[in-house]
């Protein structure tokens, strides 16, 4: 799909100025300050950044499911034009399953050990899909088979019955997928899809979730640290750092010619192959303490471009082409 | 574009090159591996099989007992066991002061304890787990209302609390069953709110809550499932307990009343001529331990099977 034509559509999501924070005992964690993200429908995003850069809080508050003592201080969650914050719970558990997915990260844990594979699928086409629901357990059943087939689970029909530790943790991983789209979501947000695999059950994953989002026509969110995964399934790219965006834009840009040094920083500490023998460069330091955030570019400490003009919030700014970044060394 | 197969669906169904038939294949559940482990346990078996016995025979006392258990009869007064001199056959294990006949009063007296135990537990058991479950996931006001009473039942002395209640309530089966179940109650409600704490936070709960799940769903059919297992190894250890509770209240004359047999009674009624007829309290005694004895060795095994890391309450 061409990015000029998803420009006329109305985004299916927007998130504007989103924060969330977390009101814990040595102060106010800001893990979520300030984001905004559009997405259209059909579209793929990839959001990547280290461990505590806010990317899984992002989506989880667009899930509702932000837990105490988290809470979402400000900004809107706009999905198909409603503004999903403003949401009471009820209304909230129509959307959530049924318009939005959430896969979660540990897929050895995010299925129930005592209920069969069945029972877990099903539970979602009850709660969701009256139309299967009238038809009786039997079409249930058809569903629930229909899904595991088209997530590529061998032998759907014989293994119903199965617990979730009779599976491999690829395996797992399908059915979790399985569960997120049996009532033909909206959007998916996939968190971590890939971390508990090995490599070559990774590509098969991410494979399945880009030939099903171009069958379903639903737009994906992938949530990794892994730039490769981001490289090679997304079309555009979303990078948080300190719990804000610093690099937004197409894929290919962002990887091919990124502009702000912790994009670049990534990029350059990924070991590969070609460089064997020869160092990665990792990004010195660790994430800022998001409690007590200074006046200045939160990336400050870390990076190798700093100057003293850096010592002041930097607002996110447009680029000529598609992109947006953080950063006041790039020129317009 | 078909999406079916990312692996070629042969694959699965062999490895090593050893070909497995699917519909050979048995689905295991953690259920049926516990259950296994606790069948290897031979003392464990033996013990639930007397329990299952003691069951039986409560069920069926009729049919078990050879005479009228409050039948009296004055010419046998205080005859002693079969074995013994003077003693008979019809009479195994001898007559009371009033000339009825021991072990048909034990066998009648099974029913009282065993329906006690299991009425209690089951009652106190589903009342622990319905309050566990909404302290531990809804917290807040609920988790403080009920934590606060079960920490102030926990306070009092058990066989204390059940010799007022049963005081102001008079003696009676139903209101023995009340006066355990009150206090009774606090125990699966703490194992249940703890195992709730833990497993709330595990992630199948949270992906549950993404596909738009209802809390009472999910505390149902989630987390219940998962914390079944050490509320079942409670409950069991504590019917031990409850059916010694009841004995004792009964032997204090608060529980069951004369002439209905319960080990508890038969016990005190033997009280006074324990130095010539040592056999009529001694019988008794002996069916509560073996019955109490074999319930804590049964649930010992379960525990051992279902909940290696459960410890002691």
């Amino acid at each position: 799909m061409k990015k000029e034509d998803m420009n006329h559509q109305s985004p299916l999501l927007r998130i504007d100025k989103l924060c969330t924070y977390f009101n814990t005992h040595s102060g106010i964690v800001k893990a979520v300050d300030g984001v905004s993200i559009k997405l259209y429908p059909g579209e793929c995003l990839g959001v990547v950044g280290e461990s505590g850069s806010g990317k899984s809080v992002t989506f989880t508050s667009v899930m509702g499911l932000i837990k105490k003592p988290g809470k979402i201080m400000s900004g809107t969650i706009e999905f198909q034009g409603q503004d999903i914050t403003r949401f009471t719970e009820r209304q909230y558990r129509n959307i959530r399953g049924k318009k939005i997915a959430m896969t979660l990260q540990d897929a050895l844990t995010a299925l129930n050990p005592s209920i069969k594979i069945i029972d877990q699928i099903s539970e979602v086409l009850k709660e969701h899909d009256n139309e299967i629901k009238s038809q009786g357990r039997r079409a249930i059943k058809k569903r629930a088979i229909e899904m595991m087939t088209l997530v590529g689970i061998p032998d759907a029909e014989n293994r119903l019955k199965d617990y979730p530790h009779q599976f491999s943790g690829g395996m797992r991983q399908r059915i979790m997928i399985a569960i997120a789209l049996s009532c033909k979501p909206k959007l998916l947000i996939a968190d971590e899809p890939t971390t508990a695999l090995d490599v070559t059950i990774q590509a098969q994953v991410l494979n399945l979730i880009s030939e099903i989002r171009k069958e379903l026509d639903m737009s994906v969110i992938i949530i990794t640290h892994n730039l490769g995964v981001v490289s090679e399934y997304t079309d555009r790219t979303v990078v948080m750092y300190a719990g804000q965006i610093v690099e937004n834009g197409l894929t290919r840009d962002v990887i091919l010619n990124p502009q702000h040094p912790y994009t670049k920083g990534l990029l350059e500490s990924i070991p590969r192959l070609s460089d064997l023998g020869k160092k990665i460069h990792p990004i010195p330091g660790q994430v800022c303490d998001l409690v007590n955030l200074p006046a200045q570019c939160r990336f400050f400490s870390r990076c190798s471009y700093r100057t003293e003009a850096c010592r002041k919030n930097i607002e996110i700014r447009k680029l000529d082409g598609h992109g947006e970044v953080r950063c006041i060394l790039i020129d317009e | 574009m078909k999406i079916t197969n990312t692996i070629p669906s042969d694959n699965i169904s062999e490895i090593n090159g050893d070909k497995i038939d699917p519909s050979e294949e048995k689905t295991v559940s953690l259920f049926s591996i516990n259950m296994n482990n606790f069948l290897s346990n031979r003392l464990a078996v033996v013990a639930s099989l007397i329990v299952i016995f003691a069951v039986i025979v409560s069920i069926f006392s009729p049919f078990f007992a050879m005479h009228d258990p409050n039948k009296t009869d004055l010419f046998i007064r205080l005859q002693p066991p079969a074995w013994m001199e003077g003693g008979d056959w019809a009479h195994p294990l001898g007559a009371d002061h009033l000339g009825r006949d021991i072990l048909s009063r034990i066998i009648f007296g099974t029913r009282v304890s065993i329906a006690v135990g299991f009425s209690v537990i089951f009652i106190a058991t589903g009342i622990g787990i319905f309050t566990g479950l909404i302290a531990g996931y809804l917290r807040g006001k609920f988790d403080l209302v009920i934590s606060t009473i079960v920490d102030i039942l926990l306070g009092f002395p058990y066989l204390i609390f059940a010799i007022a209640l049963m005081a102001a309530m008079g003696p009676g089966f139903l209101n023995i069953i009340l006066a355990l179940v009150y206090k009774e109650w606090v125990i699966p409600c703490r194992v249940v709110r703890g195992e709730t704490l833990v497993v709330k936070e595990i992630e199948y709960v949270e992906a549950a809550q993404a596909i738009g799940a209802s809390k009472l769903h999910i505390m149902l059919k989630e987390i219940l499932p998962n914390i079944l297992s050490p509320v079942i190894v409670v409950a069991t250890t504590r019917m031990a307990t409850v059916i010694i509770l009841e004995s004792s209240l009964s032997f204090l004359g608060l529980g069951i009343q004369p002439p209905t047999a319960s080990w508890g009674n038969m016990v005190a009624d033997g009280r006074e001529f324990m130095l010539e007829a040592w056999w009529v309290s001694t019988f008794a005694g002996i069916a509560i331990l073996i019955l109490v004895l074999s319930m804590n060795i049964a649930s010992l095994g379960l525990r051992d099977a279902f909940d290696p890391r459960f410890s002691e309450t």
